[in-house]
């Protein structure tokens, strides 16, 4: 089962795989690039000259059942990733599934809020907390719909004569430490925009 | 050589299964359920909430880092390069936060006039206004000085002796616009000066961190500041 | 060039232009990355003496004041982004893998990505200047300068679309680099035998992937504070200047490491080889390069003394900045331990070392100077500054780059520049440099402030500016004769040999030029200073097998469907946003075709 994907490695310095590593240094720079954004709605906390203001806007249960089912994607995603190690395809292709469709969801769930927060006064340039809220939350659902775009095309990419290939359990594996880190950027936001008053 | 590839054959698969993945999952999602909780049902003084909510979630974020992304089984490299990032980033952060702190200790905004507190505190300043919206004729002071509105008519107001028009285009329009609409300061009409007149007095008063606006007292009295006040708010450029 | 037996992958028919268009060999990325690099440190240099020439004399009338402001703009960012960087690009693709033992980087379709962002970038960034203005905030960009308010033109849209661009480029290359640095080395070394050169590059390569992100959070702003109407640093509505200025520096200042590290391990590499006697303090000057880094990071403020920040973090700022002096003068000093005792052989390649060392050495005293936030307080926004980024760029930087260019030039080209013209040419260059920019201490500490067009006559400015600005004629002529030297050069026949210097690292270990695969067999390595520790023990090199199955990754032409893809985005960020959905979509074909072409 392994045995497969362990052919093809090419030998490295460290032993690990460069798309691995790669992955994990460019995991390492998106800490700098969502930790200034979040530093920017931070600073402006509490800023805003004129509202709506987040309290007025946020609707606390809404956005928690986004995050559960953001949480929940991260497992299937993790499944799908153990699936492909595991030699059983099938299990992969709906763990992918699965998570992909979550992903939708929670993207629409975004695409709602903002929608709905536009509606009632909140635009991009309304204040301080609209303009560092839809660049924090936008560019994170951008990321989430790079990671949906991702895991469709490995999906696609199994579903074909070849499969992904022999480095198959690479692939979803180095997909998974995408996804897991759009959730865990999300944990951070979801405790300090929508939870801390 | 040997080594290095049986260590990479180790990385292949984790041990953890598929019901300790599913056990994982549920703890996170319980985690979740209780800090929307300490949010929404109970009655939390905010440093307690937020100590317990940061708390919360790093474990939620350690068990996905560790668990899910298998740092736990992983070569070492990969946590000591993610690490690289992370440390960094919320080093900045709070770097960051600690340099801003500072600044909006002494700002003021919409919300802090929110609460009765600061109205009390501006009290003591001689302002007698409780800042309702759209109140004609707010410039009639009931301690009647130097500076002040007759009553009814904020444009009529003197302030160092000159018309309070005059007084604003000599001294506030070169940052805030001969028309009001703002240039380096912000606009000061009345749609968009819609907050308590404590907080415009209190801008006026001591300025304003971080940003060009200069304290105005003492060299202008509370009543000038006041006739200022109604002016910006009640009287159309 | 040989070409190995059994190389696969290669179309003999291919038209050269192709070639070079979809190739994916590091050494000709290398190339690409020079010639372009050189043209644009040309670009940057002719925008410099125009600025010059404006300033000879009191009242000037060459250039108005809003062209001038374009051109010292445009200075900056040639000269940082489109020259320095690119040209230290230049010797990262072409060294990492030779000085290693690899035969490519990790990465080679995204090493060939990076360029072409990289050309798009630059070429953007210069066409501005006809198509609505060039960048005229500065290279620092600050706000509210640069909001829509007082930058009503397309100058700042420039700025912040090219700048995201050429950001991105850096960052896909040095991730490309980390990797190929930590995982593709050579049998036998370690990370404490890769040469000192290799060591820098890591470390650059950490600074931008840690500092990119963070100015383009910035220029994300600023664009979205210019065209959907935020306010993250327009005061008038809630923003904060002072943020951009954190966020800019915060990236601004490991920017300037990226630009002094790599020189630094030039400098390292050719002092050892010209004085015949290994590196005096190899660890400490590698742990000096690491904390250089660390620390980068820590003192960002140092930029904003005269901002307000208030007495606690103008102390702890001023003490970080006073503390990176210390790893900074480690490295210093064991440069002139490694002189002390050698042989040393003054060829022009040690000329420019040497010019290194003491100009650099000036520059990090102005800079120590500034550290105190009381005497900064004076040298703020004055020339004084002005000397002491030049002094550190031109005589740090630049000075290190061409001494790379004379040291390595046998092992790219297989020829030798000129020692004649290079020296000349490196005297006129120093003398050049030190009359431009020495004086400008002066002019600061007497008050002359920076970024203005003219000033009055009378105020003692007046002969130092004329000094400076014949100073800059000079520096220029220098650069001609290196120009001379090479278009020269470049007709002869290529004679060197492998290992001409007598160098220790593996890149000598190889024909000059090296094959397209680099090594006909890879080095297994013993020691820190490999060829030496060989010739001291008489290990001779591997002999070439009988039949060799090299494999070199195929040719590509998805890295520049995508540069271009991404180029039409930026396009439409500038113009409609239609042409960057049809850019977003080219992207997504380039990804796609990327990633189901074969690599085998």
């Amino acid at each position: 089962m392994s045995a497969a994907s362990h052919e093809v490695q090419h030998h490295t310095t460290t032993g690990v795989d460069n798309r691995k590593m790669l992955m994990w240094v460019f995991l390492a720079s998106e800490c700098l690039f969502f930790g200034t954004l979040i530093s920017t709605y931070l600073i402006f906390k509490g800023q805003s000259l004129v509202g709506p203001l987040p309290e007025e806007v946020f609707d606390i249960v809404l956005t928690s059942a986004s995050t559960f089912i953001l949480l929940m994607s991260s497992l299937s995603m993790v499944l799908a990733v153990y699936a492909v190690q595991h030699g059983r395809p099938t299990m992969m292709k709906a763990m992918l599934l699965l998570t992909i469709v979550m992903g939708l969801i929670f993207l629409g769930g975004q695409v709602y809020e903002f929608r709905h927060f536009n509606h009632i006064g909140l635009g991009l340039g309304q204040n301080q907390f609209s303009a560092s809220f839809y660049v924090l939350t936008g560019f994170h659902g951008l990321h989430v719909g790079v990671g949906v775009f991702y895991l469709i095309s490995l999906l696609i990419g199994s579903t074909r004569r070849n499969g992904l290939g022999k480095d198959r359990a690479l692939w979803v594996d180095t997909a998974g430490l995408y996804w897991h880190f759009v959730d865990i950027v999300w944990i951070v936001i979801f405790t300090l925009v929508y939870l801390i008053p | 050589m040997e080594h290095q590839q049986a260590a990479a054959h180790h990385e292949e698969h984790p041990p953890t299964t598929i019901r300790q993945y599913i056990l994982i999952g549920v703890i996170l999602a319980i985690i979740t359920v209780v800090e929307l909780a300490l949010t929404e049902a109970f009655d939390l003084e905010t440093r307690t909430l937020v100590i317990l909510l940061v708390a919360l979630s790093s474990v939620k974020f350690a068990i996905v880092v560790a668990l899910f992304m298998h740092l736990r089984f992983d070569n070492p490299l990969f946590w000591r390069l993610f690490a690289f990032g992370l440390v960094l980033a919320g080093s900045i952060l709070v770097a960051l936060l600690a340099l801003f702190w500072g600044d909006h200790q002494e700002s003021r905004t919409v919300a802090a006039y929110a609460t009765p507190g600061a109205v009390a505190a501006h009290a003591a300043a001689g302002d007698d206004d409780h800042g309702d919206e759209g109140t004609p004729a707010a410039g009639g002071e009931a301690t009647p000085g130097e500076g002040g509105a007759p009553a009814g008519d904020p444009a009529a107001a003197v302030v160092q002796d000159m018309p309070v028009g005059e007084f604003f285009q000599a001294n506030c329009a070169a940052c805030h616009g001969a028309d009001r609409q703002g240039v380096v300061g912000p606009a000061l009409t009345p749609e968009r000066l819609t907050e308590p007149d404590e907080f415009y007095h209190d801008t006026i008063a001591n300025g304003r961190t971080g940003t060009a606006m200069p304290p105005w007292s003492p060299q202008l009295s509370d009543e000038d500041i006041n006739a200022l006040v109604q002016f910006i708010k009640h009287v159309e450029p | 060039m040989a070409t190995a037996v059994g190389t696969v992958g290669q179309t003999t028919e291919q038209s050269k232009i192709w070639g070079w268009m979809t190739t994916v060999d590091h050494k000709k990325i290398a190339a690409l990355y020079g010639v372009t690099g050189f043209f644009f440190f040309l670009v940057g240099g002719v925008e410099a003496l125009l600025v010059r020439t404006q300033l000879a004399v009191p009242e000037g009338t060459v250039i108005d004041a809003d062209l001038y402001n374009q051109l010292f703009s445009t200075h900056a960012l040639t000269m940082i982004f489109l020259a320095i960087m690119p040209l230290g690009a230049s010797f990262f693709n072409y060294f990492i893998p030779l000085q290693i033992g690899a035969r490519d980087v990790a990465f080679p379709r995204l090493n060939a990505l990076g360029y072409w962002m990289y050309l798009s970038g630059g070429v953007m960034l210069t066409l501005s200047f006809f198509f609505g203005g060039a960048p005229d905030g500065g290279w620092f960009g600050y706000a509210p300068l640069s909001s829509e308010a007082f930058s009503p033109g397309r100058n700042m849209d420039y700025y912040t679309v090219s700048l995201l661009i050429l950001g991105t480029s850096s960052l896909i290359s040095s991730l490309n680099f980390i990797v190929t640095i930590i995982n593709m080395r050579a049998p036998g070394m370690t990370m404490m035998r890769l040469p000192v050169y290799m060591w820098m590059t890591l470390v650059v390569a950490f600074l931008l992937v840690l500092s990119l992100p963070v100015i383009t959070v910035g220029l994300i702003q600023l664009y979205f504070d210019r065209n959907f109407g935020t306010s993250f640093f327009v005061p008038a509505t809630g923003g904060d200047p002072i943020l951009w200025q954190h966020i800019f520096w915060i990236f601004g200042h490991p920017e300037v490491y990226v630009l002094i590290l790599p020189s630094m391990g030039i400098v390292s590499e050719v002092i050892p080889v010209m004085s015949r006697k290994p590196l005096f303090g190899y660890a400490a000057i590698v742990f000096a390069g690491a904390a250089i880094g660390v620390l980068g990071f820590g003192v960002w403020s140092h930029h904003m003394f005269t901002t307000g920040l208030g007495t606690v973090p103008q102390v702890v700022f001023s003490a970080s900045t006073m503390a990176i002096g210390i790893p900074t003068g480690i490295k210093i000093f064991n440069w002139l331990g490694t002189m002390y005792g050698g042989n040393i052989r003054f060829n022009t390649a040690m000329y420019f070392a040497v010019g290194f060392i003491a100009l650099f050495t000036i520059g990090g005293i102005s800079g120590v100077m500034h550290a105190s936030p009381a005497v900064d307080t004076q040298h703020q926004d004055t020339y004084f500054v002005v000397a002491h980024i030049h002094y550190v760029l031109f005589g740090g930087a630049i000075m290190g780059i061409f001494s790379g260019i004379y040291y390595w030039f046998p092992k790219i080209t297989g020829r030798f520049l000129d020692e004649s013209l290079g020296k000349l040419s490196f005297w006129i260059m120093f003398i050049g440099m030190n009359a431009t920019f020495f004086p400008m201490h002066f002019l600061g500490v007497s008050g002359m402030p920076r970024r203005i067009y003219t000033y009055e006559a009378g105020l003692g400015w007046d002969t130092w500016n004329l000094v400076a600005t014949i100073g800059s004629y000079v520096l220029a002529f220098g650069v001609l004769i290196f120009l001379i030297n090479f278009f020269k050069t470049m007709r002869q026949p290529q004679t060197a040999s492998d290992n001409p210097w007598g160098g220790s690292t593996l890149e000598w270990a190889t024909t000059s030029p090296p094959p397209e695969h680099n090594f006909d067999v890879i080095p297994e390595v013993r020691d820190r200073d490999p060829l030496w520790y060989n010739r001291d023990h008489g290990i001779e090199p591997t002999p070439r097998p009988e039949h060799m199955h090299i494999h070199m990754p195929p040719p590509s032409y998805f890295p520049l469907v995508l540069a271009g893809g991404v180029a039409l985005i930026g396009l439409g960020l500038l113009t409609h946003l239609g042409v960057a959905v049809a850019g977003a979509l080219v992207v997504v074909y380039g990804v796609w075709g990327w990633a189901l072409e074969p690599t085998e």
